[in-house]
Formats: structure tokens, sequence, C-alpha cells
């Protein structure tokens, strides 16, 4: 395994932006429903328990890549060998890459929800993966200041936050823990698609300075995001009533329409566009995960792979074409998400480990 | 590098091509007004137009149809440019069709990303479309009008707090019920009659504008609106008070079985008018006012709470206030002792000013 020249590396409180900001994306828009269906006025218990198994997550991450000779790819490579670790890498990689397609079709889905309903798919999806092609082709550090600017910019829209206060009921959130433990875990179903993202950590580890040193910059990230959508859904639970929160599917745009100010009187229109700003690190940081992984998978150049790839995005996003098919994909890629993370990961801690110790003995 | 620059270039000039929808090519509903006539739906819509003196008289289409959409989409035809919902201000519906149930129309309001949250629902006390069609002063044409009346009367006045975003959030709470304006029109002028009672989607009873302050007294803590005491004695001898800050606190004791519901009205405000001079340097003068008013407050306000229990409505939300301070909160035992509940009003009035003069 070659290591990646000093000058293509970023600093490790960067991985902090690169974890937060794959978290925060088009889940934050809309999280809150399926939820609220699930644990009711209990449902930010199961957000703050997602937050935290979350943390545990990435910290089990970090001791598999320490442990490691590199990122996922190598580690697949050393642990299950050539064949069988390359398959593995590859379902990974197919993952992350589908991942990356339903965000960016479930964002557009808003804009033709909300602003423009005629607009066509494609030409959304054709702009936004040209786009994408120029920062990915700029190379990891370029990737990486997107996704600075996709948390800096996005973060001045933070008093958006508070206008809904106004109509805040605290009594909804009475009775505390009436649901049972059972729906409070099931309830986390509805939020932990919107958390992930993070596990792109598993590519991009060979790409940061003193790796080791970042481990707290990405549990501060997972912190941040936990906080915010904790956050949000209480305030979506004391603004709106239970049964209400259940049919909205953009509840932090729907009370977001209530803000109004003499020069703007429906700011929703603004935070949709401005939304972009947190779409785009999403989509350019799995395509340059997926290109970098296949590059390392089979030896092909990333230049070559990568239009590959954002044909592929794009076909796909067109052919997800009504709520259904969105919805299908949103709930497979979360379930997926879900076995990859919290079944699959732990499992490959434990055999890399086993190895480890096997080898050192022999 | 530079091909790319110009690929960038016609990408961006090519998300042009959505519909565009310019102010000066469509026209913009602020009232909409909704009648029931016979098994129909009846819509009329309000648009103001724009001279070069400044705002006009508002032009108006009607329409019949079976759905809210429709309608729109029929009145559409009539006029010159297409009618478009999003500088919606008030929505009223007259009383029948408030009677028979507003459920379809809400929700398709609901699911309309371009309406606003914080329009305002209004139930007129005869058909809707004569308010729309009402003359009323030039400058005031009914799309300024009906909102500001509306508005004014909540932040200053006894209108309890009402929009589309609170009525919706009330109907789906299943802890308590809505209750929106009623208004009518006289001659150039509109009034606002009182507040109509929803169980649900349906109107089910409905408050004159004497017991306004009482049920925003009831529902809201607010700071101004003045109210009218007739005190004992002569005929003719009455009190004003203007609010300076009124709340009530509600106690649910018991349980959903046996519930018992302790309301403490606390009212401060100052004297504002009287038909009988009194010397309100004496405290005891003054106290005896204040119990007076207590009394009536009292009164009045158990009257209303009579009402919503006997027509089945919850506009206080005093299941919820069960359900959050109550143990082993049931429902379904609710449902069945909120007919006969037990209750007790408590005001405890304070005068802490009299005016300028003694």
């Amino acid at each position: 395994m070659k290591k990646v020249p000093i000058e293509y590396q970023i600093s490790p409180y960067m991985v902090f932006f690169l974890v937060n900001s794959m978290q925060i994306g088009v889940g934050l828009l809309g999280f809150e429903r399926i939820s609220a269906k699930l644990a009711g006025n209990d449902a930010w218990i199961s957000t703050l328990l997602s937050g935290l198994s979350i943390n545990v997550m990435i910290w089990m991450i970090y001791k598999i890549l320490n442990q490691g000779k590199g990122n996922i790819v190598a580690i697949h490579h050393d642990v299950f060998g050539k064949w069988i670790g390359g398959a593995f890498s590859l379902i990974f990689l197919f993952y992350l890459l589908v991942t990356g397609a339903t965000i960016l079709r479930t964002y557009i889905e808003v804009v033709q929800v909300w602003m423009f309903s005629i607009m066509p798919t494609w030409i959304l999806v054709g702009i936004f993966l040209i786009l994408c092609y120029y920062i990915v082709s700029g190379g990891f550090r370029v990737v990486a200041g997107i996704c600075f600017f996709g948390v800096l910019l996005p973060s001045t829209l933070a008093f958006t936050f508070f206008f809904p206060l106004q109509f805040a009921d605290f009594r909804n959130l009475f009775p505390i823990m009436q649901h049972s433990f059972k729906e409070i875990i099931k309830g986390m179903q509805g939020n932990l698609f919107s958390y992930f993202g993070f596990e792109t950590l598993l590519v991009y580890y060979t790409f940061i300075k003193n790796p080791k040193k970042s481990q707290k910059f990405a549990h501060y990230g997972a912190l941040v995001t936990t906080a915010v959508y904790t956050y949000l859904m209480i305030l979506s639970l004391v603004f709106f009533s239970e049964k209400q929160l259940a049919s909205a599917i953009w509840a932090y745009l729907s009370m977001s329409k209530i803000i109004q100010f003499s020069f703007i009187e429906r700011f929703e229109y603004i935070l949709i566009s401005f939304w972009a700003f947190v779409i785009l690190p999403n989509v350019v940081l799995t395509l340059w995960g997926v290109s970098r992984g296949m590059r390392e998978t089979f030896g092909m150049k990333q230049k070559y792979i990568l239009p590959i790839l954002i044909l592929f995005i794009f076909i796909l996003t067109i052919l997800l074409d009504d709520r259904n098919k969105v919805n299908l994909i949103s709930t497979w890629v979360g379930k997926s998400g879900f076995i990859i993370v919290y079944i699959y990961l732990p499992v490959l801690w434990l055999i890399q480990s086993l190895q480890i110790k096997f080898r050192r003995q022999t | 590098m530079k091909r790319w620059m110009v690929w960038l270039i016609i990408g961006v000039l090519l998300t042009g091509c959505d519909q565009t929808k310019v102010v000066d090519d469509i026209d913009l509903v602020q009232v909409a007004a909704y009648d029931l006539e016979e098994d129909n739906l009846k819509g009329t819509f309000a648009i103001s137009t724009y001279t070069k003196e400044g705002e006009g008289q508002p032009e108006i289409y009607t329409a019949s149809g079976k759905t809210s959409k429709q309608i729109l989409a029929l009145a559409s035809e009539k006029s010159s440019k297409p009618l478009e919902l999003g500088q919606l201000r008030v929505i009223v519906f007259d009383k029948d069709l408030a009677k028979k149930g507003l459920k379809e129309i809400l929700d398709t309001m609901n699911r309309m990303p371009n309406v606003g949250n914080l329009i305002y629902l209004a139930i007129s006390n005869g058909k809707a479309e004569t308010i729309l069609r009402g003359s009323y002063t030039k400058e005031k044409g009914i799309s300024n009008y009906l909102p500001s009346l509306i508005e004014q009367n909540i932040t200053y006045g006894i209108l309890p707090e009402t929009n589309l975003y609170l009525f919706l959030n009330q109907l789906y709470d299943d802890a308590r019920d809505s209750y929106l304006p009623i208004v009518s029109n006289k001659g150039n002028i509109l009034k606002i009659d009182g507040i109509a009672l929803f169980k649900g989607y349906t109107m089910v009873d409905s408050i004159t504008a004497k017991d306004l302050f009482i049920f925003k007294v009831l529902t809201d803590k607010f700071y101004r609106g003045t109210y009218q005491f007739k005190l004992p004695g002569t005929p003719d001898n009455y009190a004003v008070i203007e609010n300076i800050k009124a709340k009530t606190k509600y106690k649910m004791k018991g349980n959903s079985k046996y519930p018992f519901i302790d309301a403490r009205i606390q009212v401060k405000g100052k004297i504002q008018e009287f038909t009988e001079r009194k010397n309100l340097e004496n405290p005891k003068e003054v106290q005896k006012l204040e119990s007076v008013m207590e009394e009536e407050l009292e009164r009045q306000a158990a009257k209303l709470i009579e009402r919503f229990i006997a027509k089945g409505t919850d506009p206080l939300g005093l299941r919820k206030f069960g359900r959050v301070h109550t143990r082993k909160w049931n429902d379904k035992e609710w449902a069945e002792s909120y007919k006969h509940l037990r209750f007790q009003v408590t005001a405890d009035v304070k005068i802490i000013q009299s005016g300028v003069t003694e």
C-alpha cells in the first residue's frame, strides 16, 4: 500500500467538517415525521439515542482503521484476500454510490414539490453533476474544502431554528417516556438514515495527516449533528401536534413557513435554494469516495472511473420518477446502511482483531 | 478547462426553462370565500387590481364545483390572467359549509406549498360571497380591510389568536378542539360577531361578541382589551376595566375517570370608566369592586365551560392538561367523563391603576 503524499492530505481538524457535512443533509428537512409516527412524543429520545450510538460506531471505525494498514479497501484485502475482500469492497462502494444518488434525488424532489413543479429531473441533476465532476476532479483537498463550506454557509441559517418557538406548546412533550423502550428503539429507525454518511470515513482515512489525532474531531462532528437533530426533533414536537407532524413530509420546511420578514414573506424558498450548499458536499464526497475506492480495487485511474459513476447516478435519479420509488430506495438505503454499520462493521472488527492476534502468535 | 466553463454557463442558462410566474402576468388572490350551494361548493376570489393611482376596487371571480381546486380552475377560466394563491390572506367560509365540515378545503390548502401558514380563516354569518362583494371605502378594499380587521383585533382586541397553522394544529391534536372568528358586513363596515366553536372539522356552536373577552381569558394569555361589568345597585351602573394582563391557570385533580378541573382566572387591569362616581382612594371600595368583578367573571366563565361540555367540544384543551399532569391517563375514560365534568372557576381581579383622576 503506497502512502498518500502529504500535499494531498488534510489536517485532522477538517474531519469535523467532513463528518458533520456528510451527516447533515436532506434528512434534516424531514426525518421528524417517521420518528414521530413510531415513537410519538418520545421521538426526541430516539433521536438522541441514535446520535449517541453513532458515536460508538465512529469509535469502532477508528479501532478498525487504526489497527489496519490503510482504508477499508486495503483492510478488506488484508482480512479476506483479493477476491472476497474485493467483493466486499465493491458492495460497500455500491452502497455509497446509491446513497449519493438517493440524497440528490430526494433534494430534487423537494425542489420540484415546493418550487418548480414542472422542472424535469434531468436538468437539475445534470447541472448538479457537472459541478460535482468539476469539484471531484480537483482532488480530495478541494472536496474537503467544499465540505468545509457545506458546514459554514448553512450554519448562517441556524436562526431559522428559533422562529417556530413562538408557537411552541411544550406540553406536547409530556408525559415523558409514555412509550415503551421497544417503541423508542423502533423510533430510531426513523432517524438513523439521517445520521449516516460518516462511514465515508472508511475511505478517506488515509488522506488525513496524523489520522489517530482526528478521532476526537470526528466525534465532535457527530455530536454537533446529534445536538442539531435532537433540538429539531423537540422543536417539531412542540410546534406540531402529534398527528399533524405525522403527516408533514418536510416538517422543517413546513415550520419555516411561519418565518416572515417585511422584505420576504415566504422564507422557505430561500431555505430550499440554500440547501444546495448542504447537498453538494454529500454528493461530492460520496463520488470521490467511490471513485477512490474503485481505483484501489481495480487499479484504474480515477479520471476514467468518475464519468461512469456520474452517468450511473444520472440514470438512476431519472429512473426514480415518483414519490413511491424515491421512498422505496430511501428505505432500502437506510436498511443497507443499518446492516453495514451496525452488523457488518462489528463483525469485521472482530475478525480483524482475531487475525492480528493469531498472526502475532505465529 | 475553458470548454468546461462554456458548458457550465450553458447549464446555468438552461435552468431558465421552468415556467416563470411574473407578478404582472398573474392575478394574486388575496381573499377567498367558499359557500355551500345545494350540493355544490361555490368559490369567490377577490383580486386587487393595481392602477397608477394605487390600489383600486378588487375584481371578483366566482365559480361553482365539487372540489376547491376545480373551482379555482373554473374561476381562472373567467379571468384574463391565471389565478394564484401565493398571496392569500384570508379564507372565509359560510356558516352552513362550516357546519357541514371543512375537511376537503383545509386539507387541500395544507397540501399546497404555496399557501402560507399564517393566513387567517373566518366564518361568515351570512353568505361568504356577500362579504367579498361588499363595497368598502376605496383605500380599504376587502383584501386590505378583512385581514387587518382580524389582525388588529387579535393583537389589540379580544379576539383569540387564530390562523391556518393554529387551526390545523389544534385540529390534528386529539386533545383539543379549535375555533374561528365570525365576521359579518353591514353597509360598508365589516364586524366581528363572535367565535365559531369546532369539533373536528365541523362547527358545532358559536359564541357572541359579548363573551369574547371571557373566551380569550380562558384560552390565551393576553395584554389588552376591555370588559364592561354591571355593578349592583341602580340599573344603569357600569364599570369598564382595561385589561393589562389576563390568563387562566388550569389544574386537573383526580384522574381520567373522576376528573375535577380547577380553573383560576387572573386579571390585572385598570379602571377606565364609571357611570357612578366612586372614591377609588379608599382600598375598601376597590376591594368591593374587585369582588363584584370576580363574581361576574366566575359566573360567565362557568356558563361558557358548561356550554362547551354540553356541545362536547373542548376548545380549552382540558384533555391536554389532564394528559400532561395526571398519571395513568385514559383517553376513553375521559371521553365519557367529560360529558359530566365537574369544575370550579375562581377569578382573581386586581385593579392596579385608575387613570389620572381620583
